[in-house]
Order: C-alpha cells, then structure tokens, then sequence
C-alpha cells in the first residue's frame, strides 16, 4: 500500500473510503473524482477508514467537505480510526460535529 | 543533379549567401515577434548555417573559442570579485548626495555611474543602482521615472568608453584583430565615447522636460491597508462545510474576497465554491466599514493587521512586488489561470498598471508587460534562482555588502588591470584572466560567486553573433552590402561610416546589439577597405552608433529592466530616446574623424 492509496467502494447506500497515509493535494483530486461517480445514488453514508492516515491537508478536508455536501442527502460522514494528529486538525477546521468517530480494534 | 552552393542566383549572390541572409531575416523576425531565448535562436541558426553547408565544423566552432567570449566570461568573474567585496556599494553610498534641484540631481547621479559603466557591466550595474535610485527618488520627492532613464542612458553611455564597458566593444576589438591582426587599446574609444557621453548627459539635463513623470507603481499599493482587509474564520463558525457562496463570504457588500488561504498551504480554489473552514484567512479589498459588517453578520474575526503587515501574522511569509516583463510567458494570461502560484507557494494581493491598482480579482487580471504584481511570498523565496525570475522581475533586490580590506584589494587589482591592458603591457585576455585569478586567490569572491555570476545564456548569444558575422563575411554578403551602400551614400568615407552607422542605429533599437555589432562588423569593415581606408576608425564609430539604443525597452537590458519599476509606457522611451540616439550617433561619427584622422591604406 503506498502512502497516497485509497480504495472506494459501495455497499448498498453505504460509501467505504479506505485512505492510505496521506490525503492531500497529491491524491485529493482523484478521489473526488472517484467519489464523484456515486452521485445521485443515494448513499446515506460515508465511512472514512483513517487506520492508516497521518497526514491531511485543506485538500483533503476538502473531499470530506464534497461528500457531504454532494453525495445523497447530507450523509452521515464516519471516520474509522482516526488518531489524534487528524483529530487536532479537525478540530482547527472546525468540522468535528459533522463526523462521527468510530475505533474499531 | 547536385546542386552545388557555389552556384551564383540572384543579385550576384550564391546560394550560401542567399542561406545566410534568408538565416539572419529570420533570426530578426524571431526575436522581434516570439519570446523565444536570443541564444537559442543563434545556436539554432548557427546549426542551419552548418547543416546547409554555408559553414564548417572548424568555422561553427570557431566563435565558442573567440576571445570575445573567454574575455567577456571572465571579465564577469572579475566584476563578481568587485562587487562582493562592496567597491560598487561603497561608491553607491558616497555619491548621491541630497542636491536641491532636479538637474544637479542628474548631473550628481549620470557622471559617476557613467565613469563606473565604462568598467562595469552595464546591467549589473542597472540591477545594483535599480533600488538606490528608487530610495533616493523619495528623499527628493520625485518620481523615480525622472531619475531611471537617465540612469540607463548614463550607464550604456558610459559603457562604450573603454573596451570592456559592454561586450560590443570587445566583439568589435576581436572581430578586428582576427581581420587585421593588430590589437585595439582598451582605451581607442575613450575619447569618442567621452564626448558622446558629455553631449548626453548635457542634453538629457536640457531636455529634462521630456523624461517621463510616470506614477511610481508600488504606490499603487501604499495604501494597501486602506482598502485591504483580511478576516478570520473562527474554528466555531456556522459556515464551515458551506462553500463561500452559500455563505456570502465571496460576494460582499462593499467588495471582494481578492485571496483565500486555509490553515496549510495547499493552493485554495478561487471560487465561489470553495469550502468554508475553519482557520481560514479571507482577504477582502473595498469599502473596509463595509466589510467590516461581515464581523457582525457572519462571525468572523478580524486580523489584527491589514494586509501589508501578514507577515507579523505568518512569519513565514512577506510581501514582495515584482513586474511582468517583456519576454514573460504570462502576457496576455491571468495569473488564475498559470501554475505560477502553485509551483513557486506564493499568492497573487493585488495587480496595478500604471500606477493605479486594477479594481478586480487579481487572478483575473489579464497581464501586460509593465504591470505590477503584489506577491505574498514564503519568507527567503530566491526569486531569482525559482522560476519566477524567467517570467517576473522582482523590485526588492537587496545585497548588503560590508566593505574591508578586501575591498582596498579588489579596486587594486582592477586598476592594475586596467593600466597593464591600457599600456599594451599584456593582451586583453592576459589581463582579465589575471585579473579573475587574482581576485578568486584573495578570495574577493567565491568559486559559486565567480561561477554564478557568469551569464551563459550572454556567452552564447555573443559566440552565435560571432559566428554569424563571419558567415555574412564569408558569404560575400557584406561586400555587396558595403558596395550597395557605397553607391548610394558616395565613395566619401564620411559618407560611408554615416550611412553605415545609421542603419547599424536603426537595427540595434530592435534587436541585441551584440547581434548586430557582428552583423554590421564585416559590412563596415568592407566598405572601408573598398575606398581605400583604414577601417579602425570605422570600427570605433560603429561601436558607439550600436550601443545607441535609447529608443525602445527592448533595445537593451538596462532599458528593459527599469522599464516596469519606472511605471514606463513603450512611447516613454521615444520621446527623449530618439534624438538622444540621432545625436549620439552623429556626435560619435564626428568625434571619431577628430580624434582619428582618417588614414588612407
């Protein structure tokens, strides 16, 4: 798995985005582009599998911002694993109360 | 059938010849119309003039291994030892004064740079006094117009008085000793070149009426902080994860959002879709009482400081202006729509032309040459080792040289050059290669100085000329061109070095004057040989008359290098430019015959 990774993939009304060590402005585009299929599908919910990121930049904010702004109906937008450095960021940005948080062992 | 290029076509020419001219048209009309590199454009001419078979191998190399060339490189390690030992600083600051009136200002400023021209590379030399003369000009309280075109003026003046004042001098010495095989002294053109210069300088103090009064262009961005504000999205804002538009944050009353950055410097898109987030900074230029409404109905938080102090906000990044010069690919582009911003992490505040601030989003701005651009820039950005450089010419050049000992040692060793060449006691290339080791074995410069201060791309401009001349010499061309201009100008050589002189004037406004130093060499030189006359003194008036570009920004590069930071229009240059170079040209015709008699073979 290389540091810019990500996997997307749809369960029913459900979007899993696997991400790998970083979402930034390297890898940012193409997964909005990616997400960017699953339009008009109805999904009610993103699910972020953080278990491996470290790094996120405005950019990848970003296509945070862009799935629950244009995926489905405002989706639930979940973040698996997300360690405290990303945290810490979201918190600057200020979208904590948009996300939920889950850790899985 | 074999065409062979021997074969005589048109007007007595052969098809080399025909090659040759067809070669240089088009090297004219490249570097008139495209911004394509000049010594790319002769390399690639020189590669046509061999594969044609107008030239061969041993002739196309000839001019990478002229003295021209090793002299003019090496020259330029002599001048980096000069001046980080802080000779030039050291004058700098003990000649301007704070004369009362503007023509003692002129006459205080032209004479001593002039004299330092004639030993200095001209455009070090206009890079170097660029900033001084704009810190100057405010302390009289005039516009730096008014003092930068006399400087230019002065320094390519000045430069023409010896032989290494400017690299057409040393084309013409070379191109002339490799005809004759007698060596020029590097003071032949003192006094031609000295009157010319007094002629100048007296007129430019008499015309002084003419110089330009153009807006400074950083004015226009003075007082940045009376229409520029910036605010700050608190991390509990409502807005965050609405797009500018939806929030109302990109369209506001009294203004615009002019620049966007979030809390990292990953490149913001400038739209009005554009996310909302916390920790962002907006920059808003207008009505500031109006903007500042935003506070209330928004949530936002004002910075402490306007835009002009955000480098007391982020440490990391300052304010810089630059302009958009001649040959800058961002012509006729916005900014929005280049990578500029992204490759080089800097973000485009404000665009002003002509000393007024253009009333838009910045990005938007379709650019033109002259325009001035504000930069917010990570702290220490090289701008001129980045990019940047080849499509923006920044204002804020600062070297701060602490003068010494070494500064004692370096003066030595230029003057001992000059009065050992001088005195014909070594060769030029002697002297100057002396003179480069002396000053990198006192250290007056590093290795990397000396290296870094060497232009390449000036190096094989002037070897591509040099090859370019001696294919219009070998092709026959300047022969039939001397003879042409004989049958019209008269078989008096007075006549001929005018006439010569004249078009070789009219060219150099438009093209390098290097370039047409080796065009117009062997046409000079033939039309003196064919009415009997030594052609020494032809040469000398050929030197000053294709220096004489005052007419246009891109005649030369000290002209093009005040041109945005003068806040100039193209028409600035004409006005006094056009009879300061009719005047040179036939003071220096004239000056020449005084001092060197023509002499017949």
């Amino acid at each position: 798995m290389t540091e810019d990774y990500f996997e997307v993939r749809k369960e029913g009304p459900v979007l899993t985005v696997v991400l790998g060590e970083n979402l930034s402005v390297v890898n940012a585009p193409a997964l909005t582009e990616e997400i960017d299929q699953y339009k008009g599908q109805d999904i009610e919910k993103v699910v972020f599998d953080a278990t491996n990121l470290t790094y996120i930049s405005s950019s990848g904010i970003r296509v945070i911002l862009y799935c629950k702004k244009y995926l489905g109906k405002s989706p639930e937008i979940v973040f698996i694993n997300c360690n405290k450095d990303i945290l810490d960021v979201f918190d600057l940005v200020g979208i904590i109360p948009y996300i939920t948080f889950v850790t899985n062992p | 059938m074999e065409l062979s290029n021997d074969i005589i076509l048109l007007w007595g020419l052969t098809i080399d010849a025909w090659i040759t001219i067809a070669t240089v048209v088009t090297i004219i009309g490249v570097m008139l119309f495209t911004k394509v590199r000049t010594d790319a454009v002769m390399l690639i001419a020189i590669g046509v003039l061999f594969v044609t078979g107008v030239l061969d191998a041993k002739e196309m190399c000839a001019g990478f291994s002229a003295g021209t060339v090793v002299v003019t490189g090496v020259l330029a390690v002599v001048m980096a030892g000069l001046r980080y030992t802080g000779v030039l600083h050291w004058m700098l600051r003990h000649i301007f004064g704070m004369p009362n009136r503007y023509q003692t200002a002129l006459l205080r400023m032209m004479v001593p740079i002039s004299m330092m021209s004639a030993f200095v590379s001209n455009t070090m030399l206009t890079v170097l006094f660029g900033n001084v003369l704009k810190r100057w000009a405010r302390k009289l309280s005039i516009s730096p117009s008014k003092l930068y075109l006399p400087m230019v003026y002065a320094v390519q003046m000045g430069g023409v008085c010896t032989l290494i004042g400017t690299s057409t001098n040393i084309v013409v010495a070379d191109l002339y000793e490799s005809a004759t095989g007698k060596t020029m002294n590097m003071f032949s053109i003192l006094a031609p070149g000295a009157l010319c210069l007094v002629v100048g300088i007296v007129f430019i103090i008499v015309m002084r009426r003419w110089l330009p009064e153009r807006k400074a262009p950083e004015e226009a961005f003075e007082a940045a902080n009376d229409y520029t504000v910036e605010l700050r999205v608190p991390s509990d804002n409502p807005n965050i994860c609405k797009t500018l538009g939806e929030a109302g944050l990109f369209h506001v009353k009294g203004g615009n959002l002019i620049s966007i950055r979030h809390f990292d410097h990953d490149p913001s898109f400038f739209s009005e879709d554009e996310f909302v987030m916390g920790g962002d900074r907006l920059v808003y230029a207008g009505q500031i009482d109006e903007i500042l409404e935003l506070k209330e109905t928004h949530n936002l938080v004002v910075s402490d400081h306007p835009i002009r102090s955000m480098n007391e906000i982020n440490k990391n990044y300052e304010l810089r202006i630059a302009y958009v010069n001649f040959y800058s690919k961002l012509i006729g582009k916005t900014i929005g729509r280049s990578t500029i911003e992204r490759d080089n992490n800097v973000i485009l505040v404000a665009v002003a032309r002509r000393g007024r601030r253009i009333e838009a989003t910045p990005r938007e701005v379709v650019l033109q040459a002259g325009d001035t651009l504000l930069f917010e820039c990570p702290r220490k950005t090289n701008t001129y080792a980045s990019n940047l450089a080849s499509q923006l010419q920044f204002s804020d050049f600062q070297e701060v040289v602490k003068t010494g000992p070494k500064t004692i040692v370096s003066s030595l060793i230029m003057t001992a050059m000059m009065i050992l060449t001088a005195m014909n006691v070594v060769s030029l290339l002697q002297g100057t290669v002396l003179a480069a080791l002396a000053m990198l074995l006192f250290r007056c410069c590093t290795i990397n100085q000396a290296m870094d201060s060497i232009s390449w791309r000036a190096l094989m401009s002037l070897a591509g000329a040099i090859v370019l001349g001696s294919a219009i010499a070998k092709t026959g061309i300047a022969q039939k061109i001397a003879l042409a201009i004989i049958s019209m100008v008269g078989t008096h050589p007075i006549c001929i070095m005018l006439g010569v002189c004249l078009a070789a004037m009219l060219i150099t406004q438009l093209v390098e004057n290097v370039a047409v130093t080796a065009m117009f060499f062997p046409i000079m030189y033939q039309a003196a040989v064919q009415v009997g006359y030594e052609p020494a003194p032809f040469l000398l008036a050929l030197m000053i008359a294709a220096n004489a570009s005052y007419c246009t920004p891109i005649a030369a590069a000290p002209n093009m290098l005040v041109y945005g930071p003068g806040g100039y229009r193209f028409s600035d240059y004409m006005r006094i430019g056009i009879p300061l170079t009719i005047l040179v040209t036939i003071t220096g015709v004239a000056a020449v015959i005084l001092a060197y008699p023509l002499v017949k073979l």
